[in-house]
């Protein structure tokens, strides 16, 4: 049952995983990966949250997965950014820009 | 998501379950291989990569539910899973299983049925009528409360004063004799007026109406139904216009009804009601039937207070005629097939209703019962995260599909029980009773019992299955198991339950005696007539033939005359209504010499009999004479009144000597004197009281309608044939309906009664045996649990017996509350339905007194076998048990 609080979370999550593929195609692990790495280690993507992400992705069209091989010749499924998923990325990733500079604005006055 | 693309996704997704798994199974595979990698890259050991990685991938299960859960159709997942489980679950219990399914079935399959049955006579006896609730039928009430039928005179008053309806019509039946190659066939003849089609919803489909002028006499025209266009015609559709010879006389056939319309219940033909000037001025109570259709907005109070209002207007412009007359103003819905079938509905309704109420409780029950036992299981499910909702979500389709089996029982068998119905009731039943030939398991009924269905299973689901999820407080969890004493509140839901059940079985069983009672003292009043040795007959002497009141008295003479010199008859008469069936009755209003006061008019059932009537029907004339052979046309005019009558007009004296007269007070009937008084009879059975009857001597006023009885000294059946030949050799034209003893015409009015009775007593004795189970169960369960505590309290000095007396007294106790609460029950419930007791009074004491003697009995034992088990737990061993 999905309540207001995991909806907040799962928006921020569907935009770092969109921003992760951006630069290419990269299996489960690789991303939750690049996510730590690129938020320093702000956030850890569980499995348990990663994956039903990606496949809500997927569904919504945003992703596309197919399986390939790893860098250490592993079978592992990869996943790639679609045109819609660049274009949501785009948009949310302005919305983000717009909504952390208003808080920021907020937090900063008086 | 876009409405259609989840759409898209739910089919995908249900059409490709396995694929999905597959993959998902895969690819989190894939992914644990690519943790180990990592892991060892870091430099762990094998070992230890594999269990850093674990670590991180947490529960592969919960890994895949959660992103299930994520999933459009993630709902019919758990559905189909529950399904599943839910099956599996109702095939380890086959015991269990079966008891619900069937108790349930039989419980679905009476409402069905009985909700069948109100639909087809009762709510709409008449489908092509869409204004059903808007019909009335109208009659006449002295000021002693009788009802009379309409005279023709008030009729005609009455279309002229159309106010508070749009229409108004009246009917008659006409019995017609038909010749067909020189073979008389009696046929059912309805006489209509001008809007008795387009009231009732009817227009032919071949051919035409009746036209306006054709109501007037001299018009020998008829409209005749499918059935006998079919049967006569075989359905030519240049039948119109052909000619049918009835009675004497050459009809022509204007129409053909269609297939759908049949009312009044299998009527052959229809012919326009044709009274000339003074017909329709004749102030004689007829048998006219007349219905009329409110106008649109008008209620049924605004209709009686219409008609007061011109009662008193009519009473007023014609002098001569009775004061305080009335109309009486009823829905046709509950005259249509006599007064009993509103009572009749209600009371089967009532009955399956508490049987289901019944059910319910019992389910509600055995699902407490259960609770306990599946504890374990619910705790298991909880502590592999599975919240409350989907618990609550599981149990209930479980109980949903144990009620869906139920439920189909529940159809199969409310058809079985209708076939049965219809199978069992007289042959004749179709004829007599308006919408009994639609009478099916239909589309409503269904919809209906599907709602049912539902209701049932969140009213004895519910309640169980909210305590049996609600999360264990945390002190309790391990403390409880199944040898300990219950919790309060639920030994207070099952002890409710129970009560509920032994309450509700009471009331049935009452309801069933009390039924089974009347028909035994209905029985016992036909008795009286010895009716196996009893053969009557009915015949009409067609007015085309039989013109005068001499010829239809000779003819009567003449057939008595073959009648009694057959062999083996001992005695034979004539009379004009039917004892016990209502058949021919009518009412007709009376006054008494030397009370000039016009309001002073009583009523009562006219009979015309022969000589020797009293006899043949071993009736007994308990003052002065029978009528006699001298008692003709120009003698005195002489009257026998009935007992009942006597007593309530000449509570002090004899009335013997004492002159009444018919009709109203300025009838051309001349003054009565009373020559005799006679036993009761009753008329009508249906009614709970003695009608008041005078008797006429047919020699002076024979009715067009007679019934022939013959007292035979053996067996009456066997000589049905030889009296057909006898009297078709005096008039071969002449029709003879209903041959047959007065036991088979008992019959044939009962059988649905006893019917009724029969599924009344079988529905109670049903619910005696599941509320007594009931108790059983919840006793025999109550000492399984509180083993611990006995074994405790015998370990402290408690005495078997005292053990005994306290368990005994703990079901004993709940019994007679439940029982006092049953009777008080059945008390107001057969109050209320007590129209439908015949010749008992609703609170008959024996009956009462019997059934809760038997239902204590039963239940006092089902508490004592268990109490008496309690009484010989081993201390050592209940304690030693965990």
């Amino acid at each position: 049952m999905p309540d207001r609080r995991t909806d907040l979370l799962q928006g921020t999550l569907d935009l770092l995983i969109l921003k992760a593929l951006l630069p290419g195609p990269l299996h489960g692990l690789g991303i939750s990966r690049r996510i730590e790495q690129v938020t320093q280690g702000t956030f850890q993507v569980k499995p348990g949250s990663l994956f039903p992400a990606l496949y809500r992705l997927e569904e919504e069209g945003l992703l596309s997965g197919s399986w390939g091989e790893s860098e250490n010749r592993r079978r592992a499924r990869f996943y790639r950014l679609t045109r819609a998923g660049e274009r949501r990325l785009d948009s949310e990733a302005r919305r983000w820009g717009r909504i952390s500079l208003a808080i920021t604005r907020a937090l900063q006055t008086g | 998501m876009l409405p259609l693309l989840r759409l898209r996704l739910l089919v995908r997704h249900l059409l490709h379950r396995e694929a999905f798994e597959h993959g998902l199974d895969e690819e989190l595979r894939a992914h644990l291989d690519l943790l180990i990698d990592e892991q060892m890259a870091r430099g762990a050991t094998l070992q230890e990569a594999r269990r850093l990685a674990a670590i991180e991938l947490g529960g592969v299960e919960q890994v895949k539910e959660q992103v299930r859960s994520r999933r459009v159709g993630y709902f019919f997942d758990c559905l189909a899973q529950d399904l599943k489980f839910g099956c599996r679950m109702l095939r380890k219990n086959p015991a269990y299983t079966i008891f619900v399914v069937l108790i349930l079935g039989l419980a679905i399959g009476a409402n069905a049925s009985v909700f069948s049955i109100a639909q087809a006579i009762f709510l709409s006896p008449l489908p092509q009528v869409g204004w059903m609730s808007r019909l009335v039928s109208l009659r006449e009430t002295l000021p002693d409360g009788s009802c009379c039928q309409i005279p023709p005179a008030s009729f005609a008053a009455l279309r002229q004063e159309e106010g508070a309806f749009a229409r108004l019509a009246v009917y008659d039946w006409k019995p017609v004799t038909l010749i067909q190659d020189s073979i008389p066939m009696p046929l059912r003849g309805v006489e209509i007026s001008q809007d008795f089609f387009p009231l009732f919803g009817g227009s032919p489909a071949l051919g035409r109406g009746f036209l306006e002028h054709e109501y007037e006499p001299g018009h020998p025209v008829v409209v005749i139904s499918h059935q006998l266009w079919r049967r006569r015609f075989d359905a030519d559709p240049q039948a119109v216009g052909k000619t049918l010879r009835m009675n004497g006389v050459q009809w022509l056939i204007v129409g053909v009804m269609g297939e759908d319309f049949d009312f009044p219940p299998s009527t052959d033909l229809w012919l326009p009601l044709a009274y000339d000037a003074a017909g329709w001025t004749s102030r004689e109570p007829g048998r006219l039937y007349v219905v009329a259709e409110m106008r649109h907005g008008m209620d049924l109070n605004a209709a009686r207070g219409a008609m007061g209002v011109l009662a008193r207007r009519l009473a007023r412009d014609y002098p001569g005629s009775s004061q305080g007359v009335q109309f009486q103003v009823d829905p046709l819905r509950n005259r249509v097939n006599g007064n009993l079938t509103p009572l009749f509905t209600m009371t089967l309704a009532g009955a399956a209703a508490f049987f289901l109420l019944l059910t319910c409780a019992n389910l509600a029950n055995l699902q407490l019962a259960r609770a306990p036992a599946r504890r374990q299981e619910m705790r298991i499910r909880e502590s592999l995260g599975a919240g409350r909702g989907r618990t609550l979500q599981q149990l209930l389709t479980e109980n949903l599909l144990l009620i869906s089996l139920g439920c189909l029982l529940g159809i199969l068998l409310g058809e079985a029980g209708i076939r049965l119905l219809i199978a069992g009731m007289p042959p004749g039943t179709g004829r007599e009773i308006t919408g009994w030939s639609n009478l099916r398991l239909g589309g409503p009924v269904l919809v209906l019992t599907l709602a049912l269905t539902l209701l049932t299973s969140l009213a004895s689901g519910l309640a169980p299955l909210w305590r049996q999820t609600r999360p264990a407080s945390p002190g309790r969890t391990g403390m409880e198991n199944r040898r300990t004493t219950q919790g309060r509140t639920q030994r207070r839901m099952r002890s409710f339950f129970v009560a509920a059940q032994i309450s509700l079985a009471l009331v049935l069983l009452v309801g069933a005696g009390l039924m089974i009672k009347g028909f035994q003292s209905i029985t016992r009043s036909s008795d009286a007539f010895d009716p196996s040795t009893l053969l009557t007959l009915h015949l009409v002497l067609p007015e085309s033939r039989y013109p005068s009141q001499q010829d239809r008295s000779a003819y009567l003479d003449r057939a008595l005359e073959r009648l009694s010199s057959l062999p083996g008859v001992t005695a034979s008469c004539a009379f004009s209504s039917f004892p016990l069936s209502n058949n021919g009755v009518i009412w007709w209003e009376y006054r008494l010499a030397g009370q000039d006061d016009a309001s002073r008019s009583y009523g009562a059932i006219l009979q015309n009999v022969s000589p020797g009537f009293f006899d043949t029907l071993h009736l007994r004339l308990l003052a002065g004479r029978d009528f006699s052979r001298m008692d003709v046309e120009g003698s005195l005019p002489v009257a026998i009144v009935s007992e009942s009558l006597a007593r309530r007009r000449w509570p002090q004296g004899s009335p013997l000597g004492e002159r009444i007269k018919l009709g109203k007070p300025d009838s051309s009937w001349s003054w009565l004197t009373i020559v005799g008084v006679a036993s009761d009879t009753e008329f009508d059975w249906t009614d709970n009281a003695t009608e008041p009857a005078i008797y006429l001597p047919y020699l002076q006023s024979a009715s067009a309608y007679s019934y022939l009885a013959l007292r035979a000294s053996g067996p009456a059946a066997d000589l049905a044939d030889t009296v057909r030949r006898e009297l078709a050799g005096l008039d071969p034209e002449l029709p003879l309906d209903d041959v047959q003893t007065l036991g088979a015409a008992m019959e044939g009015s009962f059988g649905g009664l006893a019917e009724i009775g029969g599924t009344l007593v079988l529905l109670g004795l049903i619910s005696m045996a599941i509320a007594v189970i009931g108790v059983y169960a919840v006793m025999a369960y109550s000492v399984g649990q509180r083993t611990n505590e006995i074994g405790i309290r015998m370990a402290l000095g408690a005495t078997p017996s005292g053990i005994l007396r306290m368990v005994f007294r703990q079901g004993a106790s709940l019994t007679l509350i439940a029982l006092a609460i049953g009777v008080a029950g059945a008390l107001a419930i057969t109050r209320l339905v007590s129209g439908f007791f015949f010749g008992v009074s609703p609170n008959d004491p024996a009956t009462f007194a019997g059934i809760t003697l038997l239902l204590a009995g039963a239940a006092l034992l089902a508490c004592w076998l268990p109490a008496r088990r309690a009484m010989r737990v081993e201390p050592l061993v209940a304690l030693r048990y965990e």
